[in-house]
């Protein structure tokens, strides 16, 4: 198994050069294209790499929906979870309407690569009609805290969240 | 089929898994990687409106201090956001930045803060910070444009 250059993209350490880019690259004898239907150019391959390097840079790590068990007081439910690595992270309750949510400090990609987790960002946006429910959130090196309110600045429970989570 | 030296670019496509780049593999990869550059952000800033202090930054063209966008701050919970016209690519082609959405969330615990972004123009966010009475309140941030 080959060991790809450069670092998994959660860590965000990839330029272009890590996917096949190179300022001077060039075809072959400056033999360009014969079939555009059979071949890839060097201008082609410059161009994918730099792309992937540009979204790889601000790509979510993470985006996870998830319910608050606040009535029944217990850790939020997992409802839908994508992320660029690993599996679901760790939930938990601290109050009402105020949880946290823990990943390893590092995961590994398809080839064995470790990437080391920094979250420093997490939006978040409470899941509701005809009522005023927002969220504020803070995050840790591997955790991300999110809390609910309504608009009297009082802590809400048993609502539905979808958060993003940035690492890097 | 070799690649590198014996089989330099243009990359035919074909072979195998194991030695080669299939025409099914390669439209796999420009569809995705088209699909992904349509919704990604541009950026993502987490700073604190208190004292203009970055917390972290990265964007499509770069990561860090060296990248940041202007940030000026108008008073309190109110800081304007802006960035370049343009920025090089890694082959120092340009490209004019064009902001259509900007979303915001409070980062603090312990208290109900609101933040509303507001599209100023194409390159330019407009931040305002509240608290849950409504009253303008210098927060921490965590902005994303697209």
């Amino acid at each position: 198994m080959p060991t790809p250059t450069g670092k998994p993209a959660w860590v965000r350490t990839n330029d272009h050069t890590a996917y096949g880019g190179h300022v001077n690259k060039t075809n072959y004898e400056s033999v360009g294209t014969v079939n555009p239907r059979t071949d890839l150019s060097a201008q082609n391959l410059c161009r994918i790499a730099a792309d992937l390097a540009a979204i790889a840079r601000t790509a979510p790590f993470a985006i996870i929906k998830f319910t608050c068990n606040d009535s029944s007081p217990a850790a939020p439910t997992i409802l839908t979870y994508w992320s660029m690595a690993g599996g679901q992270p760790t939930p938990s309750r601290n109050g009402t309407g105020d949880v946290t949510f823990t990943w390893s400090a590092s995961y590994d990609d398809p080839y064995g690569v470790a990437g080391s987790i920094n979250i420093f960002g997490t939006v978040a946006t409470v899941d509701v009609l005809s009522s005023t429910r927002f969220c504020t959130t803070l995050s840790g090196s591997v955790s991300a805290r999110i809390q609910v309110w309504n608009d009297a600045g009082a802590a809400v429970g048993d609502q539905t969240v979808t958060a993003i989570v940035y690492s890097g | 089929m070799a690649l590198g030296g014996f089989a330099p670019l243009p990359l035919p496509l074909g072979g195998t898994a194991l030695d080669g780049l299939t025409a099914e593999q390669h439209a796999r990869l420009a569809a995705d990687l088209a699909a992904c550059v349509r919704t990604i952000p541009f950026a993502v800033l987490v700073f604190n409106m208190a004292t203009g202090v970055v917390i972290g930054y990265t964007a499509q063209y770069g990561i860090g201090t060296s990248a940041l966008p202007t940030r000026v701050d108008n008073g309190v919970g109110d800081w304007t956001i802006q960035w370049e016209p343009s920025y090089l690519d890694e082959y120092e082609n340009a490209y004019p930045v064009n902001l259509k959405y900007a979303t915001a969330t409070p980062v603090t615990l312990g208290t109900a803060r609101i933040v509303v972004a507001n599209m100023v123009d194409r390159r330019t966010v407009r931040l305002n910070g509240f608290d849950s009475a409504g009253a303008p309140s210098d927060i921490s941030v965590v902005l994303v444009v697209y």
